[in-house]
């Protein structure tokens, strides 16, 4: 049994790679990479620019689980989920990248 | 004299908690109810959780409570300070967790705090053994 | 909510003492606060009560922040001892004619001032400093500092003052002076 608070999810599809969680976050738990392509959304349309995530990474020791990167992120690509993040054997498996943070089974 | 909670009432893991910051709240909401014990039996395992911030200050006093033990423990750092500092990384009276201080550390538990379920699972996790 | 009454440093232990013959006994708090950036002071705070606590006077006086030196009230109220150790940790503030050793804080600097730097924040690379569509620092490029450090200019800057450092780590931005 967890907390309705247990642990963040990242909804990448929604992700904009805007930096607000990295920057928001209190104790600078959140890390992204991103680069930027271009895309034409419609024959002779103006080309233009997008950012498409590279690595986003949670580092679990450090998270304080204050919810503050959910509530700041505009497109809500964070969300809570209900399971706790088990205890490791070393600290660099707290570190969790893009994959582990996915929700379990799909959507909430 | 030691005070070890016998987690189980099997005398298979007995804990002591070093009872730091606001993470001893849940660890000693975990082992509440549970019966205490001032022996390890010889097949237990012994386990230490440290419980919240590990601050300069207060190093000297945990590695003079490790030494002081029967046998080597299992060390639990439960919580994020007990793991890296937590919140108080950058300060200057906060250590960046146990093991950054020479403390050898066998489990982390991230959580600010971790839930007592947390500990449940690992002390669980520990038995097995 | 009763107002500060300010008082002159060399007044400091008379007035306490006339407070405290005026009837507030009580010793309810003291502590500082650093006025760099409004002022070159440390302010200096003292909450007093009556025997009842529904009464309340509040002294504040301000030293030289280079020169923090005030007379001590321990004498006053012996309570003040402990309080005036920890102000005296925490903003270098010396208290003339009572005990200053160190309390909490054993190490050097004053880390209650706004200029206290917290070096592990200087020296991490902070998540936020890349753009949207970065993934490494290029360099060159004006990076955005994160809360509690200041700008690489002030911090580079030889002639930068207390004032502008607590400034630019609490995010104000700096102008400088040419």
């Amino acid at each position: 049994m967890s907390g309705a608070h247990g642990s963040i999810v990242l909804l990448e599809e929604l992700c904009t790679s805007c930096m607000i969680c990295a920057r928001e976050c209190p104790t600078w738990c959140i890390s992204l990479t991103s680069h930027t392509e271009k895309s034409s959304p419609a024959p002779g349309a103006r080309e233009r620019t997008h950012n498409v995530l590279d690595t986003f990474t949670i580092d679990w020791a450090l998270c304080m689980y204050c919810g503050v990167c959910i509530e700041q992120c505009p497109t809500d690509a964070l969300a809570w989920q209900t399971d706790s993040v088990p205890a490791t054997a070393r600290l660099v498996d707290l570190l969790h990248g893009r994959g582990r943070l996915a929700p379990i089974g799909g959507d909430q | 004299m030691l005070r070890l909670r016998d987690w189980f009432g099997d005398g298979s893991v007995l804990v002591l908690d070093v009872p730091l910051a606001c993470c001893a709240i849940e660890t000693q909401a975990a082992a509440e109810g549970l019966p205490f014990v001032d022996h390890i039996p010889e097949d237990g395992t012994l386990v230490v959780t440290l419980s919240g911030t590990i601050t300069h200050a207060v190093v000297p006093s945990i590695q003079l409570l490790l030494a002081g033990l029967p046998r080597t423990p299992v060390v639990l750092a439960f919580g994020a300070c007990a793991c890296v500092g937590g919140p108080y990384w950058d300060s200057y009276s906060v250590a960046k967790g146990a093991d950054s201080v020479g403390i050898p550390v066998d489990r982390f538990i991230p959580g600010c705090p971790p839930t007592p379920d947390a500990l449940h699972s690992v002390l669980q996790e520990l038995r097995g053994d | 909510m009763t107002d500060f009454e300010d008082v002159a440093p060399e007044q400091w232990r008379s007035r306490v003492t006339a407070a405290r013959a005026e009837g507030f006994c009580f010793l309810a708090g003291m502590t500082a606060v650093d006025d760099i950036g409004v002022s070159n002071h440390i302010r200096v705070l003292l909450m007093l009560d009556d025997r009842t606590r529904t009464s309340h006077c509040r002294l504040a006086t301000a030293v030289d922040r280079d020169n923090p030196a005030l007379e001590g009230i321990a004498q006053v109220f012996r309570g003040a001892a402990w309080l005036q150790r920890q102000i005296h940790d925490f903003f270098g503030v010396e208290f003339i004619g009572d005990d200053n050793r160190p309390l909490l804080n054993h190490q050097s600097g004053a880390p209650l001032r706004k200029d206290f730097l917290l070096q592990p924040r200087l020296d991490a690379r902070w998540p936020g400093a890349l753009e949207p569509g970065e993934s490494d620092a290029s360099p060159g490029r004006r990076r955005i500092v994160p809360p509690g450090v200041p700008d690489v200019d002030v911090l580079t800057d030889e002639d930068a003052t207390a004032a502008d450092i607590a400034l630019s780590a609490a995010g104000t931005r700096v102008r400088r002076r040419r």
